[in-house]
């Protein structure tokens, strides 16, 4: 990069001509207002300022790096926590299932041993209770038959303490 | 003093670096005080190690280290509340008319006095500083068209009150 600005250099003629127009408007005598000759202490202030501008670039670039590491570490460790965290859940989910899973087949395997010796008693197991209820439902028996003497009521006599009523 | 090495320089050779650090260095310094820093060699110094400090190169190196400088200063101003303050304040309220003493007359500062402090600071980069237009709008952050606004207006401003003035002042301008 040149210190020298090309649009500068390229400026439009009009645009010189309305500066000059302006300092004569002004008053302004046609001179360099800021003449200066390179000095030894100019020089040397310049040389310090690149010197502190190179430093600047060295300590900047270097801090830069290390504060992104150091901003790195605590993320990386938080993601390794999550994730170790998560592979134990994973296999404590993956103990308990394959605890379940056992246990399920145990359950069965006792419930096959229990049905197989009682299988030949099974016709004097107890009636389920959909047949009692039917019993239940289901009309008596008739009775025995048994010995059955009408009484003959005398007509025209009205026994006593009893009233009669109209029938409709 | 240890020479730098060409790799060393981002600006070219050290003679040229030295050369338009003289002629810069001077300017920035005038430049920061018209907006009444308190440090102003610290700023124009500051802006010179950012402007080197850049690993990317910037198209108007001039501009670029006015802009700085205008921050800078405006920056350091900042907790008097005085962010948005313009150049012809500053120089009124601060010390910044000492700065003139050496460039101008005392009738240019007067006319320059008369102009609003927008139209002074534009005035002031294109006719003193001597920058080119669309360095100006870099500087101020502005469209280049606005920068020429600003400036013909300042133009007609400044003919208007010669006008008003009477003959004195044109005979005075002409010579």
């Amino acid at each position: 990069m040149s210190w020298l600005d090309p649009q500068r250099s390229e400026e439009p003629s009009s645009d010189t001509a309305l500066r000059l127009e302006l300092r004569t408007l002004l008053g302004m005598k046609p001179r360099n207002y800021f003449e200066s000759e390179p000095t030894p202490e100019l020089i040397a202030l310049a040389d310090d300022l690149r010197r502190e501008a190179k430093r600047r670039n060295h300590t900047a670039r270097s801090r830069s790096h290390w504060m992104l590491m150091a901003a790195a570490v605590p993320l990386a460790l938080a993601f390794g926590g999550v994730s170790l965290w998560g592979i134990a859940q994973k296999h404590k989910a993956d103990d308990l299932s394959a605890a379940m899973e056992q246990q399920r087949a145990e359950i069965t395997r006792l419930a096959n041993s229990i049905k197989q010796p009682a299988a030949p008693n099974s016709t004097e197991a107890p009636q389920p209770q959909s047949l009692l209820a039917g019993r239940k439902i289901a009309p008596k028996a008739p009775k025995a038959k048994e010995l059955v003497i009408p009484i003959e009521h005398p007509a025209g006599q009205i026994p006593q303490d009893t009233q009669q009523v109209k029938a409709h | 003093m240890e020479p730098f090495t060409p790799s060393e320089v981002p600006f070219g050779e050290s003679a040229e670096f030295h050369e338009i650090f003289s002629c810069l260095y001077p300017r920035l310094v005038s430049y920061a005080r018209r907006y009444g820093a308190t440090y102003p060699e610290d700023i124009a110094q500051e802006a010179f190690v950012i402007l080197m400090q850049r690993e990317t190169p910037v198209e108007h190196p001039t501009a670029y280290l006015y802009g700085t400088v205008r921050t800078l200063s405006l920056t350091e101003r900042r907790p008097l509340k005085n962010q948005s303050i313009s150049l012809e304040a500053v120089v009124e309220q601060g010390k910044g008319p000492e700065a003139d003493d050496d460039l101008l007359s005392q009738e240019v500062r007067e006319r320059m006095k008369t102009l609003s402090p927008t139209f002074r600071e534009t005035l002031w980069l294109f006719v003193v500083e001597d920058l080119s237009i669309r360095q100006i709008a870099e500087i101020l952050d502005i469209p280049e068209a606005t920068v020429k606004t600003r400036i013909h207006r300042a133009k007609a401003h400044l003919r208007n009150q010669l006008n008003s003035s009477g003959s004195s002042g044109g005979l005075h301008v002409m010579a």
